[in-house]
């Protein structure tokens, strides 16, 4: 299954050939909002290399973290963390399969913003759920999603 | 007037379901500290990042100098800007619902935002 998306002025673009959709989440936490300039961010976690980037990438360091970033507008495309080694963090907002990716987890809900209505099937986390129970969470919709 | 978009452009910008907005009078309106950068489309509608963290931080829209919008959700208190507008609604990820209480499929023609922004100052 081929995996594909890009920025918001299409210079850069990305691609991945994987055996499921990846699986989406929510972050609430008041940084994610900072960052999108939305109420959460739409993360997938990827093995680290998983696509290709094409394109001019602006990379850069905020603390622990590293960004990459299209060069041209500014749109962040994944980053690295410490939080989870080996992974890069895509953001979602940017893959073209968006629309039917509902997010399987919601997590550091305690600033979700008031006036935001969660579907109710997928899990909720008040702050980081453990790794076991994030992986959990996580796995099951790619398992379904792989299904023919 | 706090508002919702949920085109496909602010989407990738956001990397998230919709960017958050509110609109203030330009006039009232300082950068108080650092130079911003362009980014977005680099075209009428001006779109400005934090040279740091490349974080998007307000929009100079098109033909209107009267006002910013502002990236709601990096202010102070951004519980306080829950959307009253959503815009571009056809282009909306199915499950991400705002409770704003007017729609549009697409952006509202501009001779509908003065009672757009009565009808929220009187919310």
């Amino acid at each position: 299954m081929k995996i594909q998306g890009g920025c918001r002025c299409g210079a850069v673009s990305y691609h991945a050939t994987r055996d499921a959709e990846p699986a989406v989440y929510a972050c609430h936490c008041l940084y994610c909002q900072a960052w999108s300039g939305s109420s959460f961010a739409l993360h997938a976690l990827l093995p680290e290399g998983a696509f290709t980037l094409e394109g001019p990438i602006e990379a850069y360091s905020v603390d622990s973290g590293h960004h990459r970033a299209c060069a041209v507008c500014h749109t962040r495309i994944y980053n690295t963390t410490p939080a989870a080694p080996g992974m890069w963090v895509l953001r979602a907002g940017t893959l073209v399969q968006r629309a039917h990716l509902n997010p399987v987890a919601h997590i550091w809900v305690r600033h979700k913003q008031p006036w935001l209505a969660l579907p109710s099937e997928a899990p909720t986390w008040d702050e980081n759920p453990t790794p076991e129970a994030f992986a959990a969470a996580l796995a099951p919709a790619s398992a379904a999603q792989v299904a023919p | 007037m706090t508002s919702a978009c949920h085109c496909t452009g602010c989407q990738k910008m956001s990397g998230s379901a919709f960017s958050l907005t509110a609109l203030f009078p330009t006039e009232g309106f300082r950068i108080t500290r650092g130079v911003p950068v362009p980014g977005g489309l680099h075209g009428a509608t001006r779109h400005e990042f934090c040279p740091n963290c490349l974080s998007w931080l307000f929009t100079r829209p098109a033909g209107n100098d009267a006002f910013v919008g502002v990236r709601s959700s990096l202010l102070e208190n951004p519980q306080h800007y829950a959307p009253f507008m959503e815009t571009w609604t056809q282009e909306k990820l199915p499950w991400a619902g705002t409770g704003a209480v007017v729609s549009f499929e697409a952006f509202p023609a501009p001779q509908e935002y003065p009672a757009l922004m009565a009808r929220f100052a009187q919310r």
